[in-house]
């Protein structure tokens, strides 16, 4: 009797948890995470604005870009000159930034913020996140250094140029300036390749062998050791049953 | 019946014990902190190195680490130093044409292929392993991370490729310490079965006999020798 009733409240719950209306996430937003950002207190209208109706996908995002070009107009000036402003394929704003639910970018949580920021221009800058993330520079962004660059700090975050521009702040002559806000010397920056591959062959090849070097090292070692250690072990397991 | 004491003998001097004592606490600042920055990109490593509250703190622990094990490297070499202007130095910690036929001795006696092993001196091949090791990796070490902590002073000096290579020293460095301390270090002073739970030298710096018997034989020789030479006053010889 007992069992039946526990086994028809099993089933019970189960069809009850299959019969949950979907979601459709894409549709609706999170009125909590949404009054958290910084847009919180204002309506849906200062960016769904009257133009939007009866528009989707990249028309409706068209439109909505407008819009918050009209409340950013300094953001807009300047990510107007950037080398990513026009590139068609680039990013816009809601890429680094979102749409709904927009943080400060000292808040952990913001696509912007220093640990999360080579995710965000990773989506694009597969590459470069991956050697930025090899780098202490990248570590030290992860653990939340106040003290070490991220991508933004070399690059700039809307006045981003092109690295062949000679106003860019990793352009061949103003790199050495770069690295100097941080560093002594001259030489660290100039002539080298910031975002070398490991790959055995170009810019990143010395690094590459190296890793690989030490790879093996570790394995033959302690394989050794290890196969040492078993027999030890092994022998004086033999030795106590005899 | 009164129990007789055992003898013991000096083997770690309070110096060596000393040098044991920084090098080990710093090597675990070092090898906790760097396997945090190592692997920063892991949930595990963030969530850990909340302990240290922030990055600024967790680097200056492992420089605080590196200062120590320099100074230990550099008390240890000093030590060295007056050891031999005094005489008392005779090498027993280095490698040998001995140790190269001791494991292969070994290697048979523990494959069931001889019936005895070998006899070992003041430190058998294992100990020598484990402290070259060391030896080794403490100046790659010291010599990679200063270059990373300066890098704008080491690329005026070095080709910038270097620099950047010692990156990758300092890092495939500092793990083969980390394993290699937790496989062999490990088993030769605490699970080697010989000395489960663990070999207290490096805690009183002094064996007893059973152990010189069985494990330093030749040592132990050596020692008899020099008493019977009148030689009352042991001084450790390294
Ligand atoms: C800061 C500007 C901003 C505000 C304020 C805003 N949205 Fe949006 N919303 C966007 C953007 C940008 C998109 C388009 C995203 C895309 O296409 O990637 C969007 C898309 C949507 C969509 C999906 C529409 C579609 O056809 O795909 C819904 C639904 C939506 N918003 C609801 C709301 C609601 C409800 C509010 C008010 C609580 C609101 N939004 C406030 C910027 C905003
Ligand atoms: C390539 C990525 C990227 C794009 C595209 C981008 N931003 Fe930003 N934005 C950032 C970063 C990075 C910050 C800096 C956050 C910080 O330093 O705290 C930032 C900061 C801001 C800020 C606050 C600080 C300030 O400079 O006033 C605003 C407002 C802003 N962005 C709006 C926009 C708008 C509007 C657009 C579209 C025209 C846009 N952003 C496009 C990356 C981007
Ligand atoms: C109606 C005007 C308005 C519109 C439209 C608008 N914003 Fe904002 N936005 C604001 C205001 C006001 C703030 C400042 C909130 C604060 O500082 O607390 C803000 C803050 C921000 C910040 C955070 C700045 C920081 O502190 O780091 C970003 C990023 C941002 N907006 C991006 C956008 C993007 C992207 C859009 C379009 C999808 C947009 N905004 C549309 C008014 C607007
Ligand atoms: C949506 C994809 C996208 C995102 C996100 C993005 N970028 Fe880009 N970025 C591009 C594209 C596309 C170009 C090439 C533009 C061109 O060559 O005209 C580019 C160009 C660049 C360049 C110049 C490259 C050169 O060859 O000179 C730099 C530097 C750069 N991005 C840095 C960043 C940084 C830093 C971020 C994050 C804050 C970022 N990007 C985010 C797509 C993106
Ligand atoms: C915002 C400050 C900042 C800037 C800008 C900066 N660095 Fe660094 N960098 C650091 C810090 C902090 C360290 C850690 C070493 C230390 O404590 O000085 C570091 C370490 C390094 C290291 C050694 C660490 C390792 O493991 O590789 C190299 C190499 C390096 N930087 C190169 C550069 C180059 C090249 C540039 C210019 C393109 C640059 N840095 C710009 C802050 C900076
Ligand atoms: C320490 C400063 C520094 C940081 C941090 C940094 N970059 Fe760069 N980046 C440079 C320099 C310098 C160049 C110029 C190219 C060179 O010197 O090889 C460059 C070049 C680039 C280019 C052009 C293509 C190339 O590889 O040469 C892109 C795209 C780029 N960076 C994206 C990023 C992204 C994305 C991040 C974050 C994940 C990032 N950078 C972080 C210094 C930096």
């Amino acid at each position: 009797m007992k069992r039946r009733i526990t086994i028809t409240a099993i089933i019970g719950f189960g069809l009850f948890l299959l019969l949950q209306p979907v979601k459709t996430p894409a549709l609706e937003i999170d009125t909590n995470s949404y009054k958290a950002s910084v847009h919180g207190n204002m309506d849906c209208e200062s960016c769904h604005s009257r133009e939007t109706q009866g528009k989707s996908g990249d028309k409706l995002k068209a439109v909505i870009l407008e819009n918050c070009v009209q409340c950013h107009a300094d953001a807009d000036r300047e990510f107007a000159q950037s080398v990513h402003d026009g590139a068609g394929y680039g990013p816009d704003c809601v890429s680094c930034h979102g749409d709904h639910y927009i943080l400060p970018g000292s808040d952990p949580s913001s696509l912007v913020y220093q640990g999360n920021i080579s995710e965000t221009c990773g989506k694009c800058h597969r590459r470069e996140k991956v050697s930025f993330e090899e780098s202490f520079h990248g570590k030290a962004a992860a653990l939340g250094s106040k003290n070490a660059p991220d991508c933004t700090t070399c690059h700039g975050s809307h006045n981003i140029l092109s690295v062949d521009n000679p106003a860019a702040l990793v352009s061949l002559d103003n790199k050495t300036l770069l690295c100097g806000e941080c560093h002594v010397g001259t030489a660290l920056g100039a002539q080298f390749t910031e975002h070398y591959q490991l790959e055995a062959k170009g810019p990143g090849a010395p690094m590459y062998w190296v890793k690989k070097v030490f790879m093996w090292l570790i394995l033959v070692v302690v394989g050794l050791f290890l196969i040492h250690i078993e027999l030890d072990l092994w022998h004086k397991f033999r030795s106590s049953k005899s | 019946m009164e129990k007789v004491p055992e003898k013991l003998y000096n083997r770690w001097d309070i110096h060596q014990r000393c040098q044991h004592w920084l090098l080990m606490v710093s090597f675990t600042l070092l090898a906790i902190t760097g396997l945090l920055i190592k692997f920063a990109y892991t949930g595990w490593a963030q969530f850990v190195a909340k302990i240290f509250v922030n990055f600024e703190v967790l680097y200056s622990v492992h420089l605080f680490g590196a200062a120590v094990m320099s100074i230990s490297a550099l008390y240890h070499l000093t030590y060295l130093l007056i050891k031999a202007l005094k005489g008392q130095l005779r090498g027993s910690m280095l490698p040998g044409l001995k140790d190269l036929q001791d494991i292969i001795k070994n290697v048979k006696y523990l494959s069931g292929k001889a019936p005895t092993g070998p006899k070992f001196a003041k430190y058998s091949y294992k100990e020598k392993v484990d402290y070259l090791a060391e030896y080794w990796g403490t100046p790659v070490m010291i010599l990679s991370g200063l270059m990373l902590l300066f890098p704008g002073i080491a690329a005026d000096v070095f080709p910038r490729w270097v620099v950047a290579c010692a990156h990758f020293v300092h890092q495939g460095e500092g793990l083969l310490a980390i394993l290699v301390i937790f496989t062999w270090h490990l088993y030769v002073v605490h699970f080697s079965p010989d000395f489960f739970p663990m070999n207290r030298v490096w805690l009183t710096g002094k064996v007893s006999r059973e152990v010189m018997e069985h494990e330093y034989p030749l040592e132990l020789a050596r020692l008899e020798k020099e008493e019977v030479k009148g030689n009352a006053k042991q001084t450790s010889q390294e």
